[in-house]
């Protein structure tokens, strides 16, 4: 009877670690900085560095990041790199929202854009890229290109529900004080969307991520793709891993970033 | 200059259409009439479905009409206009503003700088004793005194006429009759004339000088009750015999034009 005592209190206590590492802030670190930890010494013994063909170690592929980094070539790759994607993501929110706002609004625009973006969400994007290549050749445009042809159809589609989901009441309130088209628009109808363009904004920010990448492989440019490209030719299997490593890094940071911003405006209305 | 003769509303012979989906045309309103004078305050009770908020929209000059004329303070009503200011079913407010800014919303629409609008709000704020919750979020408020804030938006521009519909059935029966009590409080203390939508026949009689009752299919006015219980209305007018006779009267002729309408209908 008395025999299961010591181990419900034990179960008591796994509980207690459990809760104190999923619910305070150290404890969620200390949990990751484990799994990090975890995870860098299974690639450690993973990699083999006897030859520079093999897949490398972790200690390997750090000292590629250092080099790259020292000499340049990768700093300036990503600022290229970057270049392409803070186009790209500016013209996808410049242009995205804008398009969801008039396809929500007015039927006709409904009727003659709608069907592109259903398009272009339907069909792999990746299919299109000749094309683009074809028409834009190996510049800057095409790779901004690439980029907006990824993202923008998911902050036009998104924007365009979140605006028709508004309330006709809302709209009807600011009509009652003698508010004018723009200014609903202004004053309600884009506040009320903000919420749905973020979460449009931060889908196209992982789609334009990838395009980022499928951009810097096809149409190579100057940026990391080129970079990518020398060092697999000169079988610098450590570096590319860097490099790449380097990349998916940034892409984690700007996503969780976005999707910062997207919780805190979520909050703004928890409309009942 | 048109006289105090004038009424603060009258709508003239109105008849409103609407077109369905598949090119139908469905008359809603039939030739309605009715008036509120100047400081009067006037129900409008009826079924579901009468047109009684296609009325108030088409007043309110967020709702164009087919026939008839509808005119404000003596002028032809061609649009909102800053005499008139509408309290909402379902509230209305923007949950992204604080209760100030939810409050100072109308006077922004009508361009009013922020230091001015903010000053009124806050004195409306205050009226409808919601003086401390100036900065909070209107989720974190009840549906009572989230009503209590769209009342103060509608207050603060300083209106001739107000426009209600439905404005308490969101919110709980207690609170409802409290609420009813302090918009009678307001209303006596300006020369408000308010045109106010319900279906509850109790409220109608409390608050108003004379109850409108519709009809339905197309909607239409069948009668109006003049409410004689005296001013100031308290607590006690609802235990006042004429309180509960006026209000059987209303059930009344509802009832009977539900019943004629039920007669009328083959099924
Ligand atoms: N935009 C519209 N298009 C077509 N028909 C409409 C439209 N708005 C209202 N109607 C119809 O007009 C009639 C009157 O509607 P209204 O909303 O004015 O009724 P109501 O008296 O306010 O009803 P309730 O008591 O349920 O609020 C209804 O039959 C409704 O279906
Ligand atoms: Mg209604």
């Amino acid at each position: 009877m008395t025999s299961n005592a010591p181990s419900r209190q034990a179960g008591a206590w796994g509980h207690r670690l459990a809760a104190s590492l999923t619910e305070t802030f150290w404890g969620r670190l200390a949990l990751r900085m484990t799994a990090l930890a975890v995870f860098l010494a299974a690639w450690q013994l993973a990699g083999d560095d006897s030859i520079a063909l093999l897949f490398p170690t972790a200690t390997r592929t750090f000292q590629a990041f250092i080099e790259l980094m020292a000499d340049g070539r990768l700093p300036l790759g990503l600022l290229i790199t970057g270049q392409a994607l803070v186009t790209g993501y500016a013209i996808i929110i410049g242009l995205g929202v804008p398009l969801g706002v008039l396809i929500a609004r007015f039927p006709l625009a409904d009727r003659a854009i709608s069907p592109y973006f259903t398009f272009l969400v339907a069909v792999p994007i990746i299919a299109i890229v000749p094309v683009v290549q074809a028409l834009l050749g190996l510049t800057f445009a095409a790779r901004v290109t690439v980029i907006v042809l990824f993202g923008i159809s998911y902050v036009v589609i998104n924007s365009a529900i979140a605006v028709r989901r508004i309330k006709p009441d809302l709209i009807e309130m600011a009509a009652s004080f003698g508010a004018r088209r723009f200014t609903i628009l202004s004053q309600v109808v884009l506040p009320a969307a903000v919420p749905g363009i973020m979460t449009g904004a931060r889908l196209a920010l992982g789609q334009a991520l990838i395009g980022m990448v499928v951009a810097e492989l096809t149409i190579v440019g100057a940026g990391v793709g080129s970079l990518i490209a020398e060092l697999q030719g000169r079988f610098k299997v450590a570096a590319v891993l860097a490099v790449a490593m380097t990349i998916v890094l940034i892409g984690l940071c700007l996503l969780s970033l976005v999707e910062m911003l997207e919780r805190r405006f979520n909050r703004w209305s928890l409309v009942k | 200059m048109n006289g105090p003769a004038t009424p603060a509303i009258e709508v003239h012979d109105v008849s409103k259409f609407f077109v369905s989906a598949d090119g139908r045309k469905t008359r809603a309103l039939d030739k309605v009439n009715l008036s509120v004078g100047r400081g009067e305050f006037v129900s409008i009770i009826g079924p579901s479905g009468c047109g009684k908020t296609t009325m108030l929209k088409m007043v309110a000059g967020i709702l164009g009409w087919d026939e008839g004329q509808i005119s404000v303070m003596g002028a032809p009503v061609s649009g909102p206009g800053p005499e008139r200011a509408t309290v909402f079913q379902s509230f209305a407010l923007l949950p992204w503003l604080t209760v100030l800014d939810n409050a100072a919303f109308g006077l922004k629409m009508r361009g009013e700088d922020k230091a001015t609008r903010h000053a009124k709000a806050r004195t409306l704020l205050e009226t409808v004793g919601l003086g401390d919750f100036a900065n909070a979020y209107p989720t974190e408020l009840s549906g009572g005194m989230q009503q209590r804030v769209g009342l103060a938006r509608a207050l603060a521009v300083s209106p001739n006429v107000l426009l209600m519909d439905e404005p308490f059935s969101a919110i709980d029966a207690q609170t409802r009759l409290i609420l009813q009590t302090e918009l009678l409080d307001v209303w006596s203390q300006t020369d408000l004339s308010v045109l106010f939508i319900t279906h509850a026949m109790d409220e109608a009689v409390f608050l108003s000088d004379r109850v409108i009752i519709m009809g339905a299919r197309p909607g239409h006015v069948t009668d109006v009750i003049d409410v004689d219980l005296p001013r100031p209305r308290t607590e006690e007018t609802r235990r006042d015999p004429r309180f509960v006779e006026l209000t059987a009267r209303v059930w009344d002729r509802l009832r009977g034009m539900m019943a004629d309408e039920r007669a009328g209908t083959p099924s």
